[in-house]
């Protein structure tokens, strides 16, 4: 795969050494798998269990995962998005693909079911940083986690409820009792201020 | 829809959540806008850093393993037959393409059949995979009717079915082939009569599938995608014996078995094994 061409697009982020990580696995490359999932399998089975809310679950959906990208690393293209972007829609897509295998809400959702109108409650409870996270990724997480906090709640639901809860407009309108035209305007306004406060992330790697 | 109108669509899109027939006009105008492609590749990478603010979990230290004892048992795609072909786009496509199993197969989703028939052949291959002589064939379909009988009448399966796996596996013209794993790794003998249109899979060492999930039965027709055959269980023993119809037209090349959510998948979505590989007709 081009690893030095990614390398010199990205001279020092955390992505290009994702990516080349990516290139070896895609070249069956072993200890890489070992070390992309290192760096990245914290954040993998995060997100798995933020959408799958169990931990057996989440361990098939991150196994799934993983066994996807060691069958078809050679498909990751860095012009298309960071590895991280690439590697979430994959375990996304698997655990929200369970969760409706199984007729069952998103763990997301249930929490949204108890938020009240008022949006006070955050789907997404903070945390406490975990230590096996790669340092550039916690960086990125902490920034993503701030820039989330800033947005106004009615926003950030309906951000969370597409990303974590896998729900179209249409849905979330539903869920919500909130006109289509109101989910539509606060998820733009919502992903227009993240594009902007995550800017120094997104030009570092992505 | 006028001018750059077509640019609100890219946040809702890039979080997977237009609807679905916006999602598909908006598709087709992506095919010919930059502007919005290029607002689309950084909104992705925006929603993407989202998985970032999922709390923090700390996976079990086997999932380590198991990942790398999974990699080690297939061969990734760079080093299966088919690597030439473009296995690819698949991990980067949308992922409400997921959604429903009513949804057409896209395009790109038709790559993931030249994904299984790699990894089935692989797996072939991996396994020692023998073709028996006729003889062989008739002595093999002997003792697999023995146990498929006790297996049958231990669970007192109605006899209607039986019949059908006996017509099955004593039929003139079918072939057999084992598939055996190492250890205590699931292992199965298949039966295929191509004139009567039906196989029996006969699994030993099958552990049952995990609650939600069941295994399904793949035919592969060389150069096209994967064909289900349909879905079956093993039970608490560890034994599984279907007989499954198999679409008129269909010739079979290589045979496999995933596991996939209950009521079966529209394609292969995890790793093929128990891959068994056919003479032509």
């Amino acid at each position: 795969m081009h690893v030095s061409e990614e390398m010199s697009t990205h001279p020092a982020g955390v992505q290009s050494r994702e990516a080349a990580l990516v290139a070896q696995v895609a070249d069956g490359d072993e200890r890489a798998l070992g070390e992309l999932y290192d760096r990245c399998g914290g954040l993998a089975f995060s997100l798995a269990f933020a959408i799958v809310g169990e931990h057996a679950d989440a361990e098939e959906v991150v196994a799934d995962a993983f066994a996807q990208i060691w069958r078809s690393a050679s498909g990751f293209d860095p012009a298309r998005g960071s590895v991280v972007a690439w590697l979430g829609t994959i375990v996304r897509t698997r655990a929200l693909d369970l969760v409706r295998s199984r007729k069952r809400r998103a763990r997301v959702l249930e929490e949204a079911a108890v938020v009240t109108d008022g949006g006070e409650t955050l789907v997404l409870a903070p945390t406490a940083e975990s230590p096996d996270r790669g340092a550039e990724v916690t960086e990125a997480s902490a920034l993503v986690r701030k820039s989330l906090a800033e947005l106004p709640p009615p926003q950030r639901r309906v951000i969370e409820l597409a990303y974590f809860g896998g729900l179209s407009q249409s849905e979330i309108s539903a869920l919500l009792s909130e006109p289509l035209g109101t989910v539509k305007t606060r998820m733009r306004a919502g992903m227009e201020k993240l594009r902007q406060s995550l800017r120094p992330v997104l030009e570092a790697g992505a | 829809m006028s001018g750059h109108a077509w640019l609100e669509h890219a946040a809702p899109y890039a979080l997977g959540a237009l609807d679905e027939n916006e999602r598909a006009s908006f598709e087709a105008h992506l095919t010919t806008c930059d502007v919005c492609s290029a607002e689309v590749r950084e909104l992705r990478n925006v929603a993407g850093l989202l998985a970032t603010a999922a709390p923090d979990v700390v996976p079990p230290p086997r999932l380590r393993e198991r990942i790398l004892a999974d990699a080690r048992a297939v061969r990734p795609s760079s080093t299966a037959p088919t690597h030439a072909s473009p296995v690819t786009t698949l991990p980067t496509r949308e992922p409400r393409d997921h959604r429903g199993a009513s949804r057409p197969t896209s395009g790109r989703g038709a790559l993931v059949p030249w994904l299984a028939a790699a990894a089935a052949v692989a797996f072939a291959a991996y396994f020692g995979q023998q073709y028996r002589g006729e003889r062989h064939e008739r002595l093999a379909a002997q003792q697999a009717l023995a146990a498929a009988r006790i297996a049958i009448d231990s669970t007192t399966t109605a006899v209607a079915r039986r019949d059908s796996v006996i017509a099955s596996l004593i039929a003139p013209d079918v072939q057999t082939v084992t598939v055996s794993g190492s250890g205590p790794s699931p292992s199965a003998r298949y039966f295929l009569d191509r004139r009567a249109g039906r196989i029996v899979i006969a699994a030993n060492s099958l552990p049952p599938a995990a609650s939600g999930r069941t295994y399904q039965l793949w035919g592969i027709q060389t150069g096209r995608p994967p064909v289900s055959l349909g879905t079956f269980n093993a039970d608490s023993s560890g034994r599984a014996l279907t007989t499954l119809p198999i679409p008129a037209g269909l010739r079979i090349a290589v045979t496999a078995v995933t596991d996939e959510p209950s009521g079966g998948s529209a394609q292969p979505t995890t790793t093929p094994f128990l891959a068994a590989t056919w003479k032509s007709e």
